[in-house]
C-alpha cells in the first residue's frame, strides 16, 4: 500500500542508526533465552521483529528497555554508549525508549486521562485545573492515533473493553514527547480492524517525520504492509534480516520453520502405543467464553498437543477439562478417568514454596484420598519414592525445600504429582518451559512412557518443535480448532500457517462493552443510607428537623472520620487494626494530659500521630504484612491510653470544645467540621498525589516504573489515615467531654465494614471516601432505627451484622448478573 | 550445608524459639525478684495459658487457610459455648455429655454459616466473623437470664481443678489437642489440603485438592474449638458471663503470631501456639510482678507481637525478595 513510502532497508541503514545492539546476550539459567544477538535500528525506520513462540523476540525488547538485564553485549543509543551495568526501565525512558507490552501497565482503578497523568506528570504540570490539562492531553493522544475513537477519556479503565483499553496504552505511549523509540509488542492482538489500520496509518506517518520503531506481530499481512525491513529470530539467534522488498508472506513463515529442530514432516512415533478405550475426553460442539464449536475426542494413549499461536484457547480448553474432570460435567463434554494437572507457571501455580520435595510430590495423591486418613511417613515415602528416582530429580533427598531445586528439576516433582497419583489423564501446561535439554529430553520419554501405559497425555506447548513427540495435535485459533492431525500426515508449514490464519477471523467492530449507565460504587450503601433513614423518619418525623440531624451526626461524627482513615489504608490493599484504639488514645490524651499540662499534651499528640507515617515506612521498608502492624500497635494504642487514664472520666479542654462542637445560629460547628473534612478528603484523593497513591493500590509495579517513590506513598497513605483518625478522636472528646480508653474500640471492625459497604474491596485499590461515609453513617443509623422501634439495643450489633451480610451479598448477586 | 539448614530451620521456627527461651528467662527473672525459682510459678502460668492455647488454636486452622482469613467470631463462640454448656447442665454432671453435644452442634452451624459466607458470597473472612461474631453476641444476650450459669457441675470443676502430681490435668488436655491438630495437619489429607490451599489457592485447587470442603471443615474445627474453650473457661471463672470472649480476640491471634504460624496462610504450628500463650502470660504475669498496670502490660504485648515480626521478616524479607527477582525474571 505504501510503497512510494518504503525505502529499501539500504537506503535506510545508510542514515546514522538510532540503535546498536551487539552481541545480546541473556540467559536465564539453564535455557538461553537471547544467544549473541546484533541489531541496527535507523532512525525513522519501522522494524518488524518476528518468530515463532519462544524465539526470544520478548526477551530481546525486555532487554532493550532494561527490564531484564543483559548477561553480554553493547547498547549505542544514538552512538552513545549505554552502560548495561546500571540499566533500568526509568533509564530506558530517559533515553526515550518506550515499551506497549501486551500485558498491559495501566491503572485498572483510575480513568483515562487519571492514567495519562500518572505516566505524564512532567506534561500535566498545573495544580489546579490539571485534570482539564490531563484530559486534553488524553484525548489529543487518543485522537491522533485513533481519530474518531469514542474513548470517554473520563470513563474509568474498568469500564473500556480490552481493545479500547489497548488503545490507551498505546496513545499514552506516544504522548510521551521525549520519545524516540517505541517498541511495539503486540499491539493489534485486541485490536479491530479499523483501529489497525489507523494505528498504521499513525505509524507510517510518523516514521517519515523520523520516529523509530520496533513492531512485534504474529500478523504478518500487517508486517508487510506498513514495516520497512523485517528481522526475524529463532532459537534466540537472528535467523533472517532484510528489507521488506526482499521478503514475502511464504518467505517469512519458511524462515521461522527452516532449520527449527524437527522441522518439516514430524518425526513418526517409533511405536504407536495401543489405545485405551477406558479413558477420554469428547467434546462435542462445546462452548465457553473463550471456547467456540470445539469437538474432538481423545482416548487413552495417545499424546495430543494443542498449539497454535498462545492465548487462543489453548490453555481455556486444558484448564475446562481439568475442571469438567473433578466436577460433575457439563453437557458437551464427557470425561472418562481421573485427572491431573501440571502447572507451567511454576512460580504462580504450581509449587508449594514452603514444603519440601516430598510434599509438594505427595499431595495430590494426598488430596485424593479419604479426607482423614492416616497418611504414615512410609506411605508417603513409598509413594513418592519410585517416581523420584525414576526422574532423577536431583536434590538432597526428598525432604529438602522445593525451593532449593532448580526450574527443570522443580518441573520433576509437579509432573512426579501427577503420576504418584497415578491420574489417567494428564493436562499438561507448557510443561518444559525453561527447563534445560536433558531434562526435557527425559520428560519427553516419560510422557511416552505414560501414553504407553494406557494414559491420555494432553499437552499444551508454546515451543512448536515438541509436536514431534505428540501422536496427535490439534491447532487452536481464537478459541476455534482450525485443525486436527494425526502426527504421520502434517508439516510445521501447515501447522504455522494455520496459527498464523487471522484476518478473517478479526472482529469488525469494538466489542462494545454494554453501554448501561454503571452505578458508582457507592450506590448501595447510599441506597441503604436513604432506606433507613426515611424508615427512621417515617417513625419520628423529628430526624428530618435540624435538631433531629444535628443529635444524629454526633452519633456517627467520630466513626465517619475512622471509615476516612481506614478508607486510604483499604485503598492501598491494606487494613489498619489499630483505629479504634488509635482514637480511644488520642481521645483520653486530649482530655487528661492535653487538659492538664497542655505543652506535654501537645508532645504525645505530635508524638502519636508521628507513629503513623513511621509505620507506613516500617511496612514498606521491611515487607511485613500491615495487619500484624497495625494489630500489634492497636495493643500499644490502647495500652498507653489505659496508662494514662485507667477509669472513664476526664474532661475536653474547653477551646476544643468551642471550636469542634459549639452550637451557632446556623449550625453545630460539629457538623461544619465534619462536612469539611469528608471534603477535604474527597478533594485530595482526586488531587494530583491522591490520585498517585490510589494507583499503587492497584499496580505497584507500574507506578515505580512510572518513577514514583513507593516510600513516600506508604508514608503519605498512613499519614493521611492517621490524620483523619486523629480527628476522630478530637471530635470524640469535644462531643463526650470526656474520655474512655475502650470506647472507640468497636471502631475498628465498624470502619472497615463502613469501607466494604461503601463499595469498596479488600484488593485492587477499590475504594470510595464517599461510599465509606455512606456506610459509616449506615451503620450507625441502624442503632437509631432499632432504637425507634423499640428493640432492644442488645439487637443494634447483630443487626449491623445481618445487614453488613445482606448488603455484600446483594453486591455479589449484581457483579455476578453484570458478568452473565 | 549445615549452616545452610540451620538457616532454614530458624527462619521456619524462629519466633517460637525465641519465645521459649524468652518464656525461659521471664520465669528465671520472676523466680529472681520474687518466692524463687519454683516449678510452680511455671506450671501456674501454664494453666491459665492453655485456655487461649485453646483458642489460639482454633484460629490457627481457620488462618492457615490463607488470604489473610481471621475468625473474629471466636470470642462470641467462646461465650456462647459457656452460656449453653453451664445453661444446659444446671449444676448437674448428668447432663454435661448433651451440653457438650450441644455446643459442638452450635459450633458447627456457625463453622458452617462462616465458611459459606467466605466461600459461596466471596465475603472477606474477617467481615463475616466479624457480622457472625456480633449475631452470636446478640444470641448469648438473648439466653443471658433465661438459665442459671453459675453453677459448675462437678465433673467440669474437677476436669478444670484437678492436678496430677503438682500439675493440672487441663494442661495435659491442652497438650493432647494440639498433638492431635499436630497430627491433623502433618500427616492426613486434611491437613496436607488445608497447608497447601493456604500457601497458594490456585495451585491447590490445580492439584485436585478439594479446596471447598477442606475449608468448610476448617471454619466448623475452629468454632467447635472456640465452643469447647467456653465451656472449660467458665467452668474456671465459676460460671458464664457477657463478653467473656472478648480478650480472646486479640490474643489468640498475638499468639499464633509469637508461635510462628504465617498469618497470611499455609504454615501452622500447633505447638509454637502453645509456646505462644505461655510466653503472652509469663509476660503478663512477669509485668504483674513488677507491678506494672494493664495498660503497660498491652503496650508490652504490642511491641513484642512486632518486634518478633520484625526479626523473623528480617530472614524471609531477603528471601522473598529474591524470589519475586527470579519469578519475574522467568516470566519475561
Amino acid at each position: 500500500m505504501n510503497t512510494e513510502t518504503n525505502r529499501t532497508f539500504e537506503e535506510a541503514a545508510e542514515c546514522a542508526p538510532l540503535v546498536r545492539a551487539e552481541g545480546f546476550r541473556v540467559v536465564y539459567y539453564p535455557t538461553v533465552a537471547v544467544n549473541c544477538v546484533s541489531m541496527t535500528i535507523p532512525r525513522g525506520a519501522i522494524v518488524a521483529l518476528i518468530g515463532a513462540n519462544g524465539a526470544g523476540k520478548s526477551t530481546l525488547i525486555k532487554a532493550l528497555s532494561g527490564i531484564v538485564r543483559c548477561d553480554e553485549g553493547e547498547l549505542y543509543f544514538d552512538e552513545k554508549k549505554v552502560d548495561l551495568q546500571h540499566y533500568s526501565p526509568s533509564a530506558a525512558r530517559a533515553l526515550g525508549i518506550r515499551v506497549v507490552h501486551q500485558e498491559l501497565s495501566l491503572c485498572k482503578n483510575l480513568t483515562v486521562y487519571e492514567n495519562f497523568f500518572i505516566e505524564q506528570a512532567q506534561i500535566v504540570k498545573k495544580k489546579f485545573g490539571w485534570r482539564k490539562q490531563a484530559k486534553e492531553l488524553a484525548k489529543a493522544a487518543l485522537d491522533k492515533v485513533f481519530p474518531g475513537n469514542g474513548i470517554d477519556v473520563s470513563a474509568g479503565l474498568n469500564d473500556l473493553s480490552i481493545a479500547q483499553q489497548q488503545m490507551v496504552e498505546i496513545a499514552r505511549a506516544t504522548s510521551d514527547q521525549n520519545m524516540r523509540l517505541l517498541i511495539l509488542d503486540e499491539p493489534t492482538s485486541s485490536l479491530p480492524i479499523e483501529q489497525t489500520l489507523q494505528l498504521q496509518q499513525y505509524l507510517t506517518k510518523t516514521a517519515r517525520e523520523g520516529m523509530t520503531y520496533i513492531y512485534i506481530s504474529h500478523r504478518l499481512k500487517e508486517v508487510i504492509s506498513i514495516a520497512d525491513s523485517v528481522f526475524i529470530m529463532q532459537n534466540g539467534n537472528e535467523k533472517w534480516r532484510g528489507g521488506i522488498r526482499e521478503t514475502s508472506e511464504e518467505h517469512m513463515l519458511k524462515m521461522m520453520v527452516e532449520g527449527m529442530e524437527g522441522a518439516g514432516t514430524l518425526e513418526e512415533q517409533s511405536e504407536r502405543p495401543a489405545h485405551n478405550p477406558d479413558v477420554g475426553v469428547r467434546c462435542e460442539c462445546y462452548h465457553t467464553a473463550s471456547l467456540h464449536n470445539v469437538s474432538f475426542q481423545a482416548i487413552g494413549g495417545q499424546i495430543l498437543g494443542l498449539t497454535g499461536l498462545e492465548g487462543n484457547g489453548q490453555l481455556d480448553l486444558l484448564q475446562e477439562i481439568f475442571r469438567c474432570g473433578r466436577k460433575r460435567a457439563k453437557s458437551g463434554i464427557s470425561i472418562k478417568g481421573r485427572v491431573a494437572y501440571v502447572a507451567g507457571d511454576r512460580k504462580k501455580e504450581g509449587i508449594f514454596p514452603l514444603w519440601s520435595i516430598l510434599d509438594n510430590q505427595v499431595v495430590t495423591k494426598a488430596a485424593n484420598t479419604n479426607l482423614f486418613r492416616y497418611l504414615s511417613r512410609d506411605w508417603v515415602q513409598d509413594s513418592v519414592q519410585y517416581w523420584y528416582d525414576k526422574l532423577r530429580i536431583k536434590s538432597n533427598g526428598t525432604s529438602a525445600g522445593i525451593t532449593s531445586l532448580s526450574g527443570g528439576n522443580q518441573q520433576k516433582v509437579l509432573i512426579a504429582r501427577a503420576l504418584v497419583a497415578n491420574a489417567d489423564i494428564i493436562l499438561l501446561d507448557d510443561p518444559t518451559r525453561g527447563v534445560d535439554q536433558p531434562t526435557k529430553n527425559a520428560l519427553y520419554a516419560l510422557f511416552r512412557e505414560a501414553a504407553a501405559s494406557g494414559k491420555l497425555v494432553i499437552w499444551r506447548t508454546s515451543d512448536d518443535a515438541e509436536l514431534r513427540y505428540c501422536t496427535d495435535l490439534m491447532v487452536l485459533n481464537s478459541g476455534h480448532i482450525v485443525g486436527k492431525f494425526d502426527n504421520t500426515n502434517v508439516s510445521h508449514e501447515t501447522i504455522i500457517s494455520l496459527s498464523f490464519k487471522s484476518d478473517d477471523e478479526k472482529c469488525e467492530k469494538i466489542e462494545e462493552k454494554r453501554r448501561r449507565v454503571r452505578t458508582p460504587l457507592f450506590t448501595f450503601s447510599l441506597v441503604a443510607l436513604l432506606v433507613i433513614y426515611a424508615i427512621c423518619s417515617l417513625k419520628s418525623p423529628l430526624l428530618l428537623s435540624k435538631y433531629g440531624l444535628q443529635l444524629m451526626v454526633v452519633g456517627f461524627a467520630s466513626l465517619v472520620l475512622c471509615s476516612l482513615g481506614q478508607t486510604f489504608i483499604i485503598g492501598l490493599g491494606h487494613v489498619d487494626l489499630g483505629v479504634g484504639a488509635f482514637c480511644g488514645l488520642v481521645n483520653v490524651i486530649c482530655c487528661t494530659t492535653l487538659y492538664d499540662k497542655p505543652v506535654l499534651g501537645t508532645v504525645f499528640l505530635a508524638s502519636a500521630f508521628l507513629a503513623y507515617p513511621l509505620m507506613g515506612y516500617i511496612i514498606h521498608k521491611r515487607r511485613v504484612p500491615a495487619i500484624i502492624v497495625t494489630l500489634g500497635m492497636s495493643f500499644i494504642w490502647y495500652g498507653l491510653a489505659l496508662s494514662l487514664q485507667s477509669m472513664p472520666g476526664g474532661t475536653c479542654p474547653a477551646w476544643i470544645r468551642t471550636v469542634f462542637y459549639t452550637n451557632t445560629p446556623v449550625v453545630n460547628t460539629l457538623f461544619f467540621w465534619l462536612v469539611a473534612f469528608i471534603v477535604l478528603a474527597i478533594v485530595f484523593y482526586r488531587s494530583r498525589y491522591g490520585t498517585v497513591l490510589r494507583g499503587f493500590g492497584n499496580n505497584e509495579t507500574a507506578m515505580v516504573n512510572s518513577g514514583w517513590s513507593r516510600a513516600k506513598a506508604y508514608m503519605s497513605i498512613y499519614a493521611l489515615a492517621g490524620a483523619f483518625t486523629f480527628m476522630a478522636g478530637i471530635l470524640t472528646s469535644a462531643i463526650n467531654n470526656a474520655s474512655d480508653p475502650a470506647a472507640s474500640g468497636s471502631y475498628t471492625v465498624l470502619s472497615v465494614a463502613a469501607v466494604i459497604i461503601g463499595g469498596g474491596y479488600f484488593s485492587g485499590g477499590v475504594v470510595t471516601l464517599f461510599g465509606a461515609v455512606c456506610g459509616a453513617v449506615s451503620l450507625t443509623m441502624i442503632g437509631v432505627l432499632l432504637g425507634l422501634l423499640k428493640v432492644s439495643t442488645d439487637f443494634t450489633a447483630s443487626i449491623q451484622g445481618l445487614v453488613l451480610i445482606l448488603i455484600l451479598s446483594l453486591r455479589l448477586l449484581k457483579k455476578k448478573e453484570g458478568k452473565v | 550445608m549445615k549452616n545452610m539448614k540451620a538457616k532454614a530451620f530458624f527462619s521456619r521456627n524462629g519466633s517460637w524459639i525465641l519465645a521459649m527461651l524468652g518464656s525461659i528467662v521471664l520465669w528465671i527473672l520472676m523466680g529472681l525478684s520474687g518466692n524463687g525459682i519454683t516449678i510452680r510459678s511455671l506450671i501456674d502460668n501454664a494453666y491459665t495459658a492453655s485456655f487461649l492455647a485453646i483458642a489460639g488454636l482454633a484460629q490457627m486452622l481457620v488462618v492457615t487457610t490463607g488470604r489473610g482469613a481471621i475468625d473474629l467470631s471466636i470470642p462470641g463462640m467462646i461465650t456462647l459455648g459457656a452460656y449453653v454448656s453451664m445453661g444446659v447442665c444446671n449444676g448437674s454432671n448428668a447432663m454435661i455429655i448433651p451440653a457438650i453435644l450441644l455446643v459442638i452442634l452450635l459450633g458447627v452451624i456457625v463453622g458452617l454459616l462462616n465458611s459459606s459466607m467466605v466461600i459461596f458470597l466471596g465475603i472477606p473472612a474477617i467481615i463475616a466473623t466479624m457480622a457472625m461474631n456480633y449475631i452470636i453476641v446478640t444470641g448469648t444476650m438473648l439466653i443471658n437470664n433465661t438459665f442459671n450459669v453459675f453453677t459448675i457441675p462437678s465433673i467440669l470443676k474437677a476436669i478444670v481443678q484437678t492436678r496430677v502430681m503438682g500439675i493440672p490435668i487441663i494442661i495435659g488436655i491442652v497438650v493432647i489437642l494440639a498433638l492431635f491438630i499436630h497430627f491433623l495437619l502433618s500427616s492426613t489429607s486434611y491437613g496436607k489440603s488445608l497447608l497447601a490451599m493456604g500457601q497458594n489457592l490456585e495451585a491447590a485447587r490445580l492439584a485436585s485438592v478439594r479446596v471447598v470442603r477442606v475449608e468448610v471443615l476448617t471454619y466448623v474445627l475452629a468454632s467447635v474449638f472456640a465452643g469447647i474453650a467456653g465451656a472449660l473457661i467458665s467452668a474456671r471463672v465459676t460460671g458464664a458471663y457477657l463478653g467473656m470472649g472478648d480478650n480472646y480476640q486479640m490474643e489468640s491471634i498475638a499468639c499464633i503470631v509469637i508461635g510462628g504460624t504465617l498469618m497470611s496462610g499455609g504454615r501452622a504450628n500447633a505447638f509454637g501456639t502453645l509456646v505462644g500463650s505461655l510466653f503472652l502470660y509469663l509476660t503478663i504475669s512477669s509485668m504483674q510482678l513488677m507491678g506494672a498496670d494493664a495498660g503497660i502490660q498491652s503496650v508490652v504485648k504490642g511491641a513484642l507481637i512486632i518486634a518478633l515480626l520484625l526479626v523473623g521478616a528480617s530472614e524471609n524479607g531477603e528471601q522473598r525478595d529474591g524470589r519475586r527477582h527470579k519469578a519475574g525474571a522467568e516470566q519475561a
